[in-house]
């Protein structure tokens, strides 16, 4: 379903994203790890045609990102990182905007509206605007809104920040049922534990490079360690953390 | 200086210097790539800030007197700075980027002096460009009871002219600071909204309310009811400096003087203080929710959906036609030309000076240079000037979801922009025009309307779309109206030059009028449907899927 082919990103002599490859099936769920600066929303923006790729190919659904532009569009629901939003509409127009930009009918997009702010329990701010929002009820405009044209993949970047316990909990729970009903889902994340409870497939990118693509179980015994976290910390190489932590205290406690 | 006077007035001076150089940074990285389009534009507001100066410094040849004179300047100017300040006055509403130092311990009036020396900083170049030429040609007043100091008549009119200013904004900070006890930020957005289109109005509305007749006529009461307000405080001030003691109205010039300095001083020592006190109480109810929740959701279906067969164009069209009533910034940009065109319009019409025969005279069935010009000017500032604002916005960053779409044709977005244009402002004006044109010419007006119409739907479709094709998609940078002047500037006068081809085929022969005409409406037409058919087919081709 999303096939990455030698995929690069170079901006000027910076490589953001370095020659990588991988592919994800139908009904696949996986997990895109990796520090801050990893190359992890590079990736997905150049999956969605945000950015253009110095080198490489991109196919999405069985359409190609150079000649199938359009198609592979329409399969994507996407979630960047940060919500901008045009904050002048209401979540009704923004959801509408979002529909008649996917083509999908007036009679269906007011009726799927309906349902997903009464699921969303966003039905009494529906008509307000945006800029009167929290960052919690932006994020959950972001998601009615990538999943509103029924995509077959969905790319999300960090979906969960800023929402409450009980949304993710439904999401994640959604997220799963997706996934059976055949969706491609690549969840781009920094919370470890999100991506170990959901994605049965881990891929770990660090600088630009990817350092590992494999299920959880597998790397675990790849990496003699139990927990998410510790495999991610031994992968990127991420050492001192005790002297890094023992230096903070002193800078922190410093006085003169 | 400022510095100086934020201290004065408790300002932290670490706190104060951090955030205006911060403040620079952010301004001069916000020009980034525009050329400097904001410094340009305060250039041009001063360029034009002179040039009517001029005109105003001119009435010292009409034989009236030092307190006319001053209160003709000194009113003008305060005009001048409330028109330029009124928009800057919403960074004190609601600034942009308080939520990023509110937990931080800079007090809140140190920032409220950080906002308010950007806003003073600004006006004092403008009443300096203002006021310079006035205050030179105060030295030609002429009056029996001038004495010596005339002659230094620019080393008192100019200070003076700076304390209106400053008075100016000083009204409009406290105001502002008083309406935040009353209103929400919502309403208060408005209110700004309302008053800056309703500040344009007063230029005109002035040339109507000052009968300059009945001002000789009736001087000495004139005087006296000008007195009760501040434009008479502060030409009192200049009065009382530059003519004789032994003369009438001496004491009145002493009380108006007096009024003058106390209340500016009062006006920013009192409130002021005050609203500084208070201000980050008020900046924290910017960061509450005001909206009231309902409880049904109802979903209304525009009648428009049906005939729009893009459907990106119709998603687009929506987008900005929110975006035009509810971005005060677009809103601001077009609509100002308009309103203020329109109050001018009905008052030259009222004094006389445009006679009603100016609109109904014609040289023949379809050519009328009153209704053309009447046209022309609410065609080209309503639609263009809406087309040029709706390029920007404060939200660009939101052009993602534009980006994202699946659409086929990149003109298909920038179409719904111009079906905004056509459908909420065109249209209407039309409508006004051919009402004026019925009540003169009947079934006839259609031919008056046909031509105007033709070019400013050749217009709007020829108006030069942003690099990305997409509305609102770029950064908007405070005071950009000067930038796309040029386009406009442009279009009046391609559509002018059409024009004058009509009335040099009417001077030739009626016979050669009629096909001109003819054929410059019916090929307008033809050409109009065929860019919109050729941009729905070009739709269609890219939305097919490529054959293997």
């Amino acid at each position: 379903m999303i096939e990455v082919i030698h995929l690069t990103k170079e901006y000027g002599q910076k490589i953001a994203v370095d020659n990588i490859s991988f592919s994800i099936g139908k009904g696949e769920m996986v997990g895109y790890l990796g520090p801050n600066v990893a190359g992890k929303s590079t990736t997905l923006k150049m999956l969605v045609g945000l950015l253009e790729p110095t080198l490489g190919d991109i196919n999405v659904a069985g359409f190609n990102a150079k000649t199938h532009q359009l198609e592979l569009k329409r399969s994507i629901g996407y979630i960047p990182e940060e919500a901008q939003l045009y904050e002048h509409l209401t979540l009704v127009e923004h959801l509408q905007l979002m529909g008649r930009l996917y083509h999908i009918e007036e009679q269906l997009i007011t009726r799927k509206i309906i349902e997903f702010t009464k699921l969303f329990e966003m039905e009494e701010q529906a008509l307000q605007r945006i800029s009167s929002f929290s960052q919690g009820m932006r994020q959950k405009c972001l998601i009615m809104g990538a999943l509103l044209h029924n995509p077959d993949v969905l790319l999300f970047d960090e979906p969960f920040t800023n929402l409450d316990v009980t949304t993710v909990t439904f999401l994640k729970a959604l997220l799963k049922r997706m996934a059976e009903l055949g969706k491609t889902i690549l969840y781009c994340t920094h919370i470890l534990e999100v991506a170990e409870t959901l994605c049965p497939r881990i891929l770990i990118i660090n600088e630009g490079k990817i350092i590992a693509d494999a299920p959880v179980e597998e790397l675990r015994q790849l990496t003699n360690q139990k927990a998410l976290n510790e495999i991610f910390v031994q992968l990127t190489e991420t050492t001192g953390i005790e002297d890094k932590t023992n230096e903070a205290i002193r800078i922190v406690t410093e006085t003169s | 200086m400022f510095e100086k006077f934020a201290i004065k007035f408790g300002a932290d001076p670490v706190h104060y210097k951090l955030l205006m150089d911060n403040e620079r940074v952010l301004e001069d990285r916000s020009n980034e790539g525009k050329q400097g389009i904001s410094k340009l534009s305060l250039t041009l507001y001063c360029v034009f800030s002179f040039l009517i100066s001029i005109f105003s410094a001119l009435v010292v040849f009409f034989g009236i007197d030092v307190f006319i004179y001053t209160i003709i300047g000194v009113s003008m100017s305060m005009i001048i700075v409330a028109m330029w300040g009124l928009p800057h006055f919403d960074n004190l509403l609601s600034p942009i980027y308080y939520q990023v130092i509110a937990h931080t311990p800079i007090s809140s009036r140190t920032y409220f002096m950080v906002k308010l020396t950007q806003i003073l900083k600004s006006s004092v170049l403008l009443l300096f460009c203002f006021n310079t030429f006035p205050s030179v040609c105060g030295i030609f007043l002429k009056g029996d009871d001038l004495t010596i100091i005339r002659y230094f008549f620019p080393v008192v009119y100019l200070p003076v002219s700076f304390l209106s200013g400053f008075f100016t904004l000083g009204v409009m900070a406290a105001l502002a600071g008083f309406l935040t006890k009353l209103y929400s930020t919502k309403k208060l957005q408005k209110i700004a909204k309302s008053a800056q289109f309703l500040l344009p109005i007063l230029f005109p509305l002035s040339f109507y309310l000052i009968p300059i007749e009945y001002f000789r006529d009736n001087y000495n009461s004139i005087v006296k009811y000008l007195s009760y307000f501040p434009i008479g405080w502060f030409a009192g001030i200049v009065s009382l400096a530059v003519r004789n003691i032994n003369r009438l109205g001496f004491q009145r010039d002493l009380l108006l003087t007096g009024i003058a300095l106390g209340s500016t001083l009062i006006l920013i020592f009192i409130p002021l203080r005050s609203i500084a006190k208070t201000y980050s109480a008020y900046l924290g109810f910017l960061l509450e929710s005001t909206n009231k929740s309902r409880k049904k959701l109802r979903i209304r279906k525009s009648i428009l959906s049906n005939y729009f067969k893009i459907r990106e164009s119709y998603a687009s069209f929506c987008l900005c036609a929110l975006y035009m009533r509810r971005d005060r910034k677009i809103a601001a940009q077009f609509t100002a030309g308009g309103i203020t065109g329109l109050v001018m319009t009905l008052l030259f019409f009222i004094r006389g000076i445009y006679p009603i025969e100016f609109l109904k005279y014609h040289y023949a069935i379809g050519l009328s240079p009153g209704i053309l010009v009447l046209y022309g000017y609410f065609g080209i500032t309503l639609s263009l000037g809406f087309l040029q604002a709706v390029r920007y916005s404060q939200h660009s960053k939101a052009q993602w979801i534009l980006s994202l779409s699946p659409y086929g044709n990149k003109y298909a977005m920038w179409q719904g922009a111009e079906s905004t244009a056509i459908i909420y402002l065109l249209i209407p004006t039309t409508l006004f025009v051919l009402l004026v044109s019925t009540f003169f010419w009947g079934v006839y007006s259609i031919f008056f309307v046909l031509p105007g119409l033709v070019l400013l739907l050749l217009s709007i479709t020829t108006f030069p779309e942003p690099e990305s094709g997409l509305p609102l998609s770029e950064e908007f940078v405070e005071g950009e109206i000067g930038s796309g002047c040029f386009s406009i500037i442009l279009h009046t006068f391609a559509i002018g030059l059409l024009i004058g081809v009509l009335f040099l085929a009417r001077f030739i022969h009626t016979w050669v009028y009629v096909a001109v005409y003819s054929i410059f409406v019916i090929s307008g037409i033809i050409v109009f449907i065929k860019n919109r058919k050729k941009s729905i087919q070009l739709h269609q081709e890219r939305e097919k899927p490529d054959e293997e």
